[in-house]
């Protein structure tokens, strides 16, 4: 069992605050990716779940029981590390081992030479045998179990880190960026070995990367941190689709989201570099906001039609799937980006005038302070109606 | 450069290091040949190196007689390695805390040890030799042992040394259940070796060749470290007798120069970190 | 929110005190024993060294600097002071420059390395009592292996410890012969910690002869190994004390009295501990101003890895 309730918690190194009032709950059995810019305190955050690090403020429950004033090793929790912490001098199967040696076997059970001598201890290194042996059937390691670290490569560190934390069946893992030091190929191959092994140990878990692929096809459930703030919480599509401010809005997809000045015209109209969008977002006239799209959201329009942006074409990447087109736009700061079928961008060339259409539905809105503006449930309606 | 260049250097370089090589070892050599030779042959003017008539037996039987040879080394071996195994098992434990654990106060004791680095080995001599006069140790092992049961410079390389072992090991370890002890034991040490390997070189070297610390406290000959037991050698022989003198000098070096020659790479590293050392 | 943040434990954890009680535990015995046989003691030759007491008196008096006093007006004092630098200046710049010569020669060429490191390293290692032993006997004016040498190529030799004039450049000798192997390993260790490409580029910049190398890139790249060995040799040979106990006692007529020699005969055969403890104080005030220099050298050069 492992329901993880975080509340309130608070880190500062000396004057420095790496975490602000972060509340979290994570229910039993959830996969929750921790997703963040480096240096946001995702690393910190996780440390002082396993109890190696401590919070200033806040507390941890687990299982409705606060663990705060519990040594690492009486949490029951597991964790698994950027760098894998293997330990060199040991083998891949003594390293799996050392976690149950530690619990099952006394003090002086423990000692070298001694402790085999005194009774029971031959047994409970046979049934630790046996446990290591069945964790490393599972992640398919057996074969590497006679090895130490150095002779491993990045891949099978990784599985024996991860054997090692799954051997005493904890009520949560951690994983700290556990696949960043793998190359590109292996990753996507591990990703969904994690999922999967996640879905048959069915076992908490809290996953932390700075990848926003990683956080996205693997999780249940994405918080996103920035700078010690918990910004926002929620299933991968809708941090996605329907993010709360602007910051998560810009950090996650990719490539990254347009965002263009945009201005309250007639009440529910927005003004955005000429183009006028119904979106019935609340607010006195003149007010400053920031209209942000999705390069797939934008629709290449007629030249001549009206209510459009209009600019000419900087530069395209084809990628053969896609077609990045980047226009500079009359009254953007940055080029836009579009993403359009390879035909559809096949046809343009640098210096091409184009006009781009904003789907009212697909256009988020954010105030000054990149808070996200949503239309009020009148116009709402009323869009919907028109719509 | 050419060819014919090339080899000149060569050549060069073959002659300068060969004659300083010389210079180094002809002490070594020259002991060794003497502790073969007769007096007659000693005290005549010509150089060889081999003795015409080998006196072997003679100059190291009288060696081993004369002077408690043997006793002057096993007191050597006892002294150091009472010595190092009281460093370590003090040291150890410090080192970690210093490099691994968060506490009020590491930072000044670090500055302590480090003071301690930096005190020459002579300067606490007198007030040391007060207290052992006092509580009665003079002239023991004890006196030989104890002012050096702790090295400021083992806590220092093994603090070093620890620090390089990366954080998350220790985290790792606390996660699977084991406590400071257990990491220091089960962890650090193991991964320590080739450090407590230096270690051992330099505290072994500098406690078998100390010299001022045994002749400040030892007087019965039966203490005498190997460097003391020599000097009571040469004085008992009133520098005249050369052949065993000289088979006892052998004697004594022996042991640290098969040493350096059977891990020349080791000691070699080892010695060089005692540029650390007052 | 804030309140309840605020509100929450800020408090050192019982985790945190037990970090800290285990740092404690490890840490203390260390510290105690340091401060026992080592920190109390220097701080103890400062006291004494205030005093006028001599070992077995039943009192001390402190007589504030009348130790320094007496001992700045002693010209035992100051010749054994002149003799520990004349010994420094012969043996540091001796032992540094043949040192880095004989590295330089040695990492010139693969060939012989290890046996010209071994034979050079040797006398770094070997019991320096014994082997001054042996000196003495290399020494001896009439059956000496170093007079019949220089009689072999007809110069007439001379009695080396004897010599008022040449004992203490005898020692210094002595002195070089040991310590020259360490020098020679420290400068290797700091040619070889040259990268290989900065030969390659002062090749392609024109400084191809071995001379122009020389003055481009190793000798720059030498200097803090250079500012190093010479501060550690300056602190070895300032401590020099063995080879005159066991060859010449100070003598003949104090020509090889040096500051430990001193101190050893104040303290310990005459056993004016106070006035020995003054002579200490001088020699430690000497010896830390080198060694503050090489612990900060010693941070920047030493890695371990
Ligand atoms: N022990 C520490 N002392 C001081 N600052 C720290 C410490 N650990 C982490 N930090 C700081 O806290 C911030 C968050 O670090 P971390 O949690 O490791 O970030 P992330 O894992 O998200 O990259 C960083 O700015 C880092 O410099
Ligand atoms: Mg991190």
């Amino acid at each position: 069992m492992g329901a993880i309730t975080i509340s309130g918690l608070g880190k500062s190194f000396g004057t420095v605050e790496v975490l602000k009032d972060v509340s979290l709950d994570i229910a039993d059995g959830e996969f929750l990716t921790l997703l963040g810019p480096s240096g946001c305190g995702k690393s910190t955050l996780l440390r002082i779940i396993a109890g190696l690090e401590r919070q200033t403020a806040g507390s941890i429950a687990i299982d409705g029981r606060a663990i705060d004033g519990l040594p690492a090793k009486a949490r029951n929790i597991a964790m698994v590390f950027q760098s894998y912490a293997l330990y060199p001098h040991l083998t891949a199967a003594r390293n799996i081992a050392l976690p149950l040696t530690m619990r099952r076997m006394t003090p002086w059970q423990r000692l070298p030479l001694v402790g085999s001598l005194l009774p029971g201890t031959r047994g409970l290194r046979a049934a630790i045998g046996r446990d290591v042996a069945g964790v490393a059937a599972a992640l398919d390691i057996a074969h590497l179990l006679d090895r130490k670290p150095g002779q491993l490569s990045g891949g099978q560190k990784q599985r024996v880190a991860l054997a090692r934390a799954m051997v005493r069946q904890p009520a949560a893992f951690l994983l700290d960026e556990p696949l960043s030091n793998l190359d590109a190929k292996l990753r996507v191959q591990m990703r969904a070995e994690l999922t999967d092994l996640h879905r048959r140990l069915a076992t908490t878990m809290i996953y932390v990367t700075h990848d926003q692929a990683e956080a996205m096809t693997m999780s249940d459930r994405v918080a996103v941190l920035m700078g010690g703030d918990l910004l926002q919480v929620g299933p991968p599509r809708r941090i996605y689709d329907d993010p709360e401010t602007l910051q998560v809005a810009e950090f996650v997809g990719s490539p990254k989201i347009n965002v263009l000045p945009g201005r309250m015209g007639r009440p529910g109209l927005v003004d955005c570099l000429g183009a006028r969008l119904p979106l019935g977002v609340p607010g006195g006239p003149d007010v400053a906001l920031r209209v942000a799209v999705r390069p797939e959201a934008l629709v290449l329009a007629r030249p001549d039609a009206a209510d459009c942006l209009r600019g000419r074409v900087r530069h395209i990447e084809n990628l053969g799937s896609d077609c990045m087109v980047h226009a500079d736009v009359e009254g953007a700061a940055d080029p836009v980006v579009v993403r359009l079928d390879p035909e559809a961008g096949g046809r343009l060339a640098r210096g091409t005038p184009i006009a781009l259409e904003i789907p009212p539905h697909r256009a988020l809105v954010f105030d000054a302070e990149g808070k996200r503006l949503r239309p009020d449930a009148a116009t709402a309606r009323l869009r919907r109606a028109g719509a | 450069m050419n060819r014919q260049q090339s080899l000149t250097v060569a050549l060069l370089r073959h002659a300068v290091l060969l004659a300083g090589a010389v210079i180094m070892l002809a002490p070594f050599v020259w002991m060794i040949s003497t502790s073969l030779k007769p007096p007659n042959e000693i005290f005549s003017t010509d150089l060889s190196l081999l003795p015409r008539k080998w006196f072997a037996l003679e100059n190291y039987g009288k060696a081993f007689t004369k002077v408690p040879l043997l006793r002057y080394l096993l007191n050597g071996v006892i002294v150091t390695a009472g010595i190092f195994a009281a460093q370590l098992l003090v040291s150890l434990p410090c080192a970690y805390a210093m490099a691994k654990l968060r506490f009020r106060g590491r930072e000044v004791m670090f500055t302590l040890v480090l003071v301690g680095l930096m005190i020459p080995a002579q300067v606490p001599a007198i007030p040391r030799y007060v207290m052992l006069y006092q509580v009665g140790l003079l002239d023991s092992y004890a006196a030989l042992i104890l002012p050096f049961v702790v090295s400021a410079f083992g806590i220092f390389l093994m603090r070093q040394f620890f620090r390089t072992v990366p954080d998350d090991l220790v985290h790792a370890a606390r996660l699977d259940g084991c406590g400071e002890f257990e990491i220091l034991w089960r962890i650090m040490l193991p991964l320590a070796f080739p450090a407590m390997v230096a270690f051992a070189i330099i505290s072994v070297v500098a406690h078998w060749n100390d010299f001022f610390w045994p002749l400040v406290v030892v007087q019965t000959g039966d203490l005498a470290t190997p460097p003391l037991g020599t000097l009571f050698f040469r004085n008992e022989e009133a520098g005249s007798d050369f052949g065993p003198l000289m088979a006892g000098t052998v004697v004594i070096t022996a042991p640290l120069v098969l040493l350096f020659l059977g891990a020349q790479r080791r000691f070699i590293e080892g010695m060089t970190l005692t540029g650390m050392k007052g | 929110m804030a309140a309840a943040s605020a509100a929450a434990p800020a408090a050192p954890s019982p985790d945190d005190r037990a970090e800290a009680r285990a740092g404690y535990a490890l840490a203390m015995p260390a510290m105690a024993l340091l401060f026992v046989v080592l920190l109390g003691p220097s701080l103890a030759v400062v006291v004494l060294s205030l005093t006028d007491w001599q070992l077995g008196a039943p009192r001390m008096n402190f007589i504030g600097l009348g130790n320094f006093e007496q001992l700045f007006a002693d010209r035992v004092f100051w010749r054994s002071f002149g003799n520990t630098i004349v010994y420094c200046l012969v043996t540091v710049p001796g032992s540094v420059f043949l040192g880095l010569g004989i590295a330089l020669l040695v990492e010139l060429a693969p060939a012989g390395r290890t046996f010209y490191r071994a034979a050079y390293f040797l006398p770094v290692t070997s019991t320096l009592i014994a082997m001054a032993v042996v000196w003495e006997f290399l020494l001896h004016p009439s059956v000496g292996l170093v007079n019949l040498a220089l009689e072999a190529v007809g110069v007439k030799g001379i009695d080396w410890l004897k010599n008022p004039d040449v004992a203490l450049l005898t020692l210094a000798g002595i002195g070089i012969w040991q310590s020259v192997g360490l020098n020679m390993v420290l400068f290797m260790a700091g040619i070889q910690a040259i990268p290989a490409d900065l030969y390659e580029a002062a090749e392609v910049d024109g400084a191809g002869g071995a001379w122009d190398r020389f003055c481009t890139v190793t000798w720059p790249m030498l200097g803090p190994t250079t500012l190093f060995v010479t501060v550690v040799s300056s602190i070895r040979s300032f401590q020099v004390f063995d080879t005159v106990e066991v060859l010449t006692k100070g003598g003949p007529n104090k020509a090889t009295e040096v500051l430990l020699y001193t101190m050893y005969t104040e303290g310990f055969s005459f056993f004016r501990t106070g006035y020995a403890s003054a002579v200490t104080v001088v020699f430690v005030l000497i010896v830390l101003t080198f060694t503050l220099a090489q612990v900060r050298l010693g941070d920047r050069r030493t890695h371990y890895t």
